[in-house]
């Protein structure tokens, strides 16, 4: 990823060419990427069309001359946002248009496809199916996704260690993609924070179609003291793979949304999976010390 | 009053109104997670048939939720002209769909009818209109309010800039705003929805706000949609409101679970029209969705549509600027498609017409809803033709905060410019003074560039 400082040195660099090619005549008027970081690759002719999914909304910036273009991207640092796209008559240039059918595309996948089985199976996890039929179901009646199948329930009883602290649960809730962007890199670190505190674990549990509550039913026949579920989050356009912690001790089927402590945005760009997982693990400990989580253990 | 009939030599028999009302509703997938909806088409058909045979006295005597148990009946009962109702309590259903459709039923003469309808009255003729029946009736009808400007005049239409951001970073606010107004956005409103709730911060926001519409001379009210106990406690101490916001829904459990009351919308309201700094004479500005109710275990065995109506009976008590309803953003377990979604919205728009103030539509849907900017193109079109009055719109449409779509801010001179829709005249001004708009109110060679307001 390109960091700030490079990002406002690219900024000057293109800055200056634009000056300079103002000054020769030419640029004035035409519409061109002037905003490309150059610290990304576009080989000239490898018979690749530019990957457009490349710069990052701050970057791009597609108004020919305006009234105050050093201005503007100081602006775009502040936000996000789809600004200084420009238009042709009153609509998107083509370019912002695909941009944004290529990232809602992204968004839509992350929500309608399944966790890559051979990801799961690498990442040694047992897997778990809810009672959703398909992802239709599962996204139009969310309590299918709060039910484990009779197979599964049996599944979890056979997996079940007594006595145990913490429960692991991975489910891929509204995004896939949070989960196979995110496990690989936040579970070795959760792990190893449980350990450095001595706490116990076992293997973890991935659900398919599950959502945050589908832990509640998985609590109730483990009885580990704390579980934690990973669970994919709504994808937007800019973050489709943010993954939420859901931490709750005791957790039973229909209690208050309440007792639950969220730890949301974790992916690369906003809590790094390396850092949630340190985090994570000292708040297992906490609510094990006090036997309590939620809105009750924030008033301690 | 008949609950039965026959279909095909079948027999279709319902319980009670709530049922017909529930099975006559058009196809919506929080309906049928709540269990209310009809099992088949013709199950639909026979209940809008039933439906479209009760007297409008029927469905008064006969409100969703008991007068007794809850304040949103109560308030949509108590506000009934009693007069007009007097005049059409003995039409059915059907009469109410056949009288609004006729020439000689101008806008005016819809409007005194409205007076005497219930919400439940409204809901159910709405269940047997098609979508250009509710599309023809709601352009008959102008619903004018004023805050800091007026909306809802004929042939006029203004939109809400969102300058949403994750952080409520005031730079970040600013760019997404001096971008909306490069597109000519932000006549219904500039409207932000902070993600920090407190009182220090909304007075900020507020102050910053107010700053820059004044330093701008902009003719545009501002709002910062915090909960309504902020923006209260704000006003107090002397923030510079325009308006006041609150999300609402329709029953009494739902907007408990809002934090809300009627004694305290009822302070609010009062508050307002003494401290707001607009001086206009609406000074309420309410957000609503289908589903809410049922999201907070509040809808008391009642379809989504019948609770919307009530909510716009609830929000007429107190004049509100406008009303919008966040169609798609609820979320896919209750408006589940791009079909669900389009239906809903015309249906909105109708309803809040008919409830006698500006009501506008959120144009929108959720990532995890099987739905894209095509479809929400598509039912802006159909608005805009049903002369809807507020919409609003954000840069491409991405909400950076809410992580949802809406309209984008190219969508709205398009819009305008297809349906012959002109923005509040005092805004278009500006915008001409401002050199984004030439004097046709089209595009300058400025327009779209944000970095104007850098001077």
């Amino acid at each position: 990823m390109i960091n700030e400082a490079t990002l406002k040195e690219s900024i000057r660099d293109i800055i200056k060419n634009v000056i300079q090619e103002e000054l020769s005549g030419a640029g004035a008027g035409a519409i061109k990427n002037h905003a490309q970081a150059p610290a990304i690759e576009h080989s000239d002719d490898n018979g690749f069309v530019d990957d457009v999914t490349l710069a990052t909304m701050k970057e791009t910036f597609y108004i020919p001359d305006p009234y105050d273009r050093e201005g503007y991207m100081k602006m775009k640092e502040f936000t996000s946002g789809r600004l200084g796209i420009w238009r042709a008559g009153p609509r998107p240039l083509t370019k912002a248009y695909l941009r944004f059918l290529a990232d809602h595309s992204a968004a839509q996948n992350a929500v309608w496809s399944d966790v890559d089985a051979e990801l799961v199976k690498e990442l040694g996890f047992i897997p778990l199916s809810t009672i959703a039929v398909d992802k239709a179901e599962y996204i139009k009646n969310p309590n299918t996704g709060k039910k484990l199948t009779d197979e599964a329930v049996e599944t979890v009883k056979k997996n079940t260690v007594k006595n145990l602290n913490v429960q692991i649960v991975f489910a891929d809730g509204l995004s896939s993609r949070a989960i196979e962007k995110n496990a690989a890199d936040f579970l070795p670190a959760f792990e190893q924070g449980l350990k450095s505190l001595g706490l116990s674990f076992s293997t973890p549990f991935f659900v398919n179609n599950g959502r945050v509550a589908i832990g509640d039913e998985i609590g109730e026949i483990t009885d580990a003291d704390v579980i934690a579920v990973f669970c994919g989050e709504r994808p937007g356009l800019n973050s489709t793979g943010s993954m939420g912690a859901y931490i709750t001790y005791k957790p039973t089927m229909g209690m208050e949304e309440a007792r639950r402590t969220v730890i949301s945005n974790i992916h690369d760009q906003g809590t790094a999976p390396v850092e949630a997982g340190a985090q994570i693990a000292e708040l297992c400990q906490t609510m094990i010390k006090h036997k309590m989580s939620g809105v009750d253990l924030k008033l301690i | 009053m008949k609950l039965k009939t026959v279909l095909f030599g079948k027999t279709y028999q319902f319980k009670n109104v709530n049922e017909v009302q529930a099975k006559a509703s058009e196809q919506k997938s929080g309906d049928q997670l709540a269990g209310l909806a009809a099992r088949s088409t013709e199950e639909r058909a026979a209940a809008k048939i039933v439906l479209a045979d009760m007297l409008l006295s029927d469905i008064r005597n006969n409100p969703a939720v008991p007068y007794e148990l809850d304040d949103v009946t109560r308030v949509i009962q108590d506000q009934v002209n009693e007069a007009v109702y007097r005049e059409i309590k003995n039409w059915t259903v059907g009469d109410l769909r056949d009288f609004m459709m006729l020439y000689s039923s101008t806008g005016p003469i819809i409007q005194r009818i409205a007076t005497g309808l219930t919400s439940e009255m409204i809901a159910a003729v709405t269940k047997i209109m098609s979508n250009m029946d509710l599309i023809y009736v709601a352009k008959k009808i102008d619903n004018v309010a004023t805050c800091v400007t007026t909306i809802g005049q004929r042939g006029i239409a203004a939109n809400r800039a969102l300058p949403n951001h994750q952080t409520d970073d005031i730079d970040g606010i600013f760019a997404e705003l001096y971008e909306a107004l490069a597109y000519g956005v932000g006549d219904a409103m500039l409207g932000l929805n902070p993600v920090q709730d407190t009182v220090e911060s909304t007075s900020f926001l507020l102050h910053k706000l107010y700053d820059f519409r004044m330093k701008w001379e902009i003719p545009t009210q501002n709002c910062v949609l915090s909960h309504i106990t902020t923006q209260m406690a704000a006003l107090r101490k002397g923030a510079p409101l325009d308006m006041i916001f609150q999300s609402i829904a329709g029953t009494q459990k739902a907007n408990e679970s809002f934090g809300v009351t009627t004694a305290m919308l009822d302070d609010a309201y009062d508050l307002g029209k003494r401290e707001c700094v607009s001086g206009g004479k609406n000074i309420m500005y309410f957000e609503t969705g289908e589903g809410s109710e049922l999201s907070a275990d509040a809808h008391l065995g009642v379809d989504m549509l019948t609770l919307e109506a009530r909510t716009y009976g609830y929000a007429r008590r107190y004049d509100p600027f406008y009303v919008m309803s966040v169609v798609g953003f609820i979320g896919p377990e209750y408006i589940y498609d791009s079909v669900q979604q389009l239906r809903a919205g015309l249906e909105e728009h109708f309803m809040g017409t008919l409830s006698l103030f500006p009501m506008g539509v959120d144009v929108c849907y959720t990532n995890h809803m099987p739905a894209s900017q095509n479809d929400s193109e598509n039912l802006a079109l159909l608005l805009a033709h049903a002369g809807m009055p507020a919409f609003v719109t954000a840069p491409m449409g991405d909400d950076i905060m809410l992580n949802y779509q809406l309209l984008g801010n190219h969508d709205w001179q398009t819009l305008l410019e297809l349906s012959g829709l002109k923005r509040v005249p005092k805004f278009e001004k500006w915008l001409q003074k401002m050199e984004i708009l030439d004097e046709h109110g089209m595009f300058t060679a400025k327009a779209g560039d944000a970095s104007i307001f850098l001077k």
